[in-house]
């Protein structure tokens, strides 16, 4: 299979000027076929959310590839990444994010409305995305009447409203129970699965490394483990 | 979009309501004294222009030619002039109200005091329709008497003689013949110009008794025309040049007589401008400190807008908006009041009283009629667009320097 996502000899210094400079990323080179479920795993500190932000164009590397889907992002301007982020890229934060002077339907139309797409479009795609997240009766709600775990789904639901080819999740199990990790994962899993989203999760909770399909294992910046289509053991 | 844009920009203003409003507030506030100023200000100065209109130069005058700088009883007009149908006010005239002056130099006296006075003879129906007397007659009546030996005097000086209503003064003159005359007169009437240099020197006299005095057997030194709209001075005064150009006229507008009253509408002018780029920078200053405060408390979530595809000009039009909401809040707060108060002040005037000699002495009544014009609100609403549109640069400068993932990782 054509790989979606091919990352080569990718590294990331932060303040490579400095004597404090930290190396983040050190010649990372990774494939991701279209629709995977893959985790990336490691402590903290071991490049787990650099690698992300790189992925979703959010950061820039200091040397290296990133391919996405045919796109050489890494040479793309900020003004060229703003349309891919809103077109491509769906991002699931691990404090939520969502916009405080918008309630949860608008949160989730968000990008829709970015793209320009119709109100009935919109509608529709909300009302399948509440169902499906079990979140119909908190439309209304601002971000701050929602509990955290309310928050995550709205803000996985805003994350794929606009069909994006790939999402990003930071650590989104983080700031939640076991419950509802347990919930968000099956979400995400059923995404993956019904509308082929390739998913890319950084996490080092258990409960998501389980349920990778695509293992990966970052330390010291560098990746010590890339196994695809393989199940963790705790 | 950009009513999700519009939706956002207002719902963050109500997100801090109280230091929004706070930013209104000293915007309003700002505003309503600078009208207030500006209406009174303008007031003053449109009261002294309009009182030396009245009394001494018209919107526009008539000289023999060379009689103004020189001024002499062998210099007159004739008083064939006044038939002509141009000159006439009356329906259908631009002119609203004339009056031919016969001028002329002279010492008033009494037995304590002497006093050099512009001696003005007129008819004094049409002086009192054309100067307006009657709103400004302080004591007595606006009447010569039956034997027209009656004479009315500026308030200035009537207080440099200390004569009052009912006193009697002598008058000296050198006639058209180059004979000292003298004249016995009764104070009939005390008028206030409005304007102190010419109360000072105000002698009314009844024209046909003026005349004998002066040895003078017809004509008139100045026709005064008030038109009934002041634009139309430069219109006029180029019809009558060209209907009277083989007359020897000089015809002179009120800015060509008095160039002073000019430049005090023009200082005035100034200090309107000044008042503006105060409010300027007050509102400047105020939505800025509420614009950057704001900005940087989102950082965040600009980070999060940036990282979901909001392209920086959304972000721009969201910032600048909010700055424009607050602006025009302040504005509306502070227009709405202030036209209110200006509006009142226009029917009822200030009363300034307390500073009553003061004012006098810039030829000012004690009580000041505000003045009303489209531009006040128009430089204001100017000022205060431009001065909410650049508060957002700096703050919006910093945004735009920092990438998305920085931003994200605001604490």
């Amino acid at each position: 299979m054509d790989p979606f996502i091919t990352i080569s000899h990718l590294h990331k210094t932060f303040a490579p000027n400095r004597e404090s400079s930290t190396r983040a990323l050190i010649d990372v080179s990774l494939s991701i076929p279209r629709a995977d479920f893959a985790v990336i795993s490691g402590p903290s500190g071991s490049g787990k959310t650099t690698l992300l932000n790189l992925l979703g164009g959010l950061d820039s590397p200091s040397s290296g590839s990133i391919d996405l889907g045919g796109t050489l992002i890494s040479n793309l301007t900020e003004a060229e990444l703003s349309p891919l982020r809103r077109d491509r890229i769906g991002f699931v934060f691990q404090a939520h994010n969502l916009i405080p002077v918008l309630n949860a339907r608008q949160n989730i139309c968000y990008v829709m409305r970015l793209q320009g797409r119709s109100r009935q479009e919109q509608e529709n795609r909300v009302s399948e995305l509440a169902s499906t997240l079990g979140i119909e009766k908190l439309l209304d709600k601002y971000p701050d009447q929602l509990s955290g775990g309310q928050q995550q789904r709205v803000a996985v639901a805003r994350a794929v409203a606009s069909r994006p080819e790939l999402l990003l999740a930071d650590e989104p199990t983080a700031s939640l129970d076991a419950t509802n990790a347990v919930l968000l994962l099956d979400l995400l899993e059923q995404l993956n699965h019904n509308e082929g989203v390739t998913v890319l999760i950084s996490s080092h909770d258990s409960l998501v490394i389980n349920r990778a399909r695509h293992s990966i294992v970052l330390r010291d910046g560098r990746i010590v483990r890339d196994q695809p289509e393989s199940h963790e053991t705790p | 979009m950009y009513k999700m844009i519009h939706h956002m920009a207002w719902n963050n203003l109500g997100r801090r309501y109280g230091r929004s409003l706070l930013v209104i507030l000293m915007i309003g506030a700002s505003l309503w004294g600078l009208l207030f100023m500006e209406g009174i200000y303008d007031g003053m100065t449109e009261q002294i222009i309009s009182n030396t209109i009245q009394s001494d130069s018209g919107d526009l005058s008539l000289f023999a030619r060379g009689s103004r700088l020189e001024p002499s009883l062998k210099l007159l007009l004739p008083d064939t002039l006044l038939e002509r149908e141009s000159l006439h006010p009356g329906p259908g005239s631009l002119i609203k109200s004339r009056s031919a002056r016969l001028s002329h130099t002279g010492l008033l006296a009494t037995a304590h005091a002497a006093r050099q006075v512009k001696i003005q003879g007129v008819v004094l129906k049409q002086e009192i329709h054309h100067a307006e007397l009657s709103g400004k007659l302080i004591s007595g009546t606006l009447d010569f008497g039956r034997t027209r030996t009656g004479a009315i005097l500026g308030q200035g000086l009537a207080e440099h003689l200390r004569v009052t209503v009912g006193h009697k003064v002598i008058l000296t003159a050198q006639d058209q013949q180059q004979n000292i005359n003298s004249l016995a007169l009764r104070v009939t009437g005390i008028v206030r110009s409005g304007n102190q240099q010419i109360d000072e020197q105000l002698l009314y006299l009844d024209l046909g008794h003026c005349r004998e005095f002066l040895g003078v057997a017809q004509g008139f030194s100045q026709l005064s025309l008030i038109l009934h709209e002041q634009a139309d001075v430069h219109l006029i005064q180029n019809q009558l040049s060209l209907e009277l150009k083989d007359q020897s006229l000089d015809i002179l507008r009120w800015d060509q007589l008095s160039p002073a009253l000019l430049q005090s509408r023009q200082v005035m002018e100034t200090f309107n401008l000044i008042c503006n780029l105060l409010v300027f920078c007050v509102a400047g200053l105020g939505v800025w400190g509420v614009v950057t405060v704001s900005v940087l408390e989102r950082l965040r979530e600009f980070g999060v807008m940036l990282a979901l595809g909001t392209s920086f000009l959304q972000i721009q039009v969201q910032v600048l908006l909010e700055s424009i909401l607050l602006g025009l809040g302040g504005f509306v707060l502070g227009a709405g009041p202030g036209a209110a108060t200006l509006i009142w002040l226009a029917h009822h005037g200030l009363d300034l009283q307390i500073f009553q000699e003061g004012l006098q002495a810039f030829g000012l009544d004690t009580i000041i009629y505000a003045v009303i014009r489209t531009g006040y609100f128009t430089t204001a609403f100017i000022a205060i667009f431009l001065a909410c549109a650049s508060s957002v640069i700096l703050p919006l400068h910093r945004l735009k320097q920092a990438r998305p993932i920085t931003i994200l990782n605001q604490p």
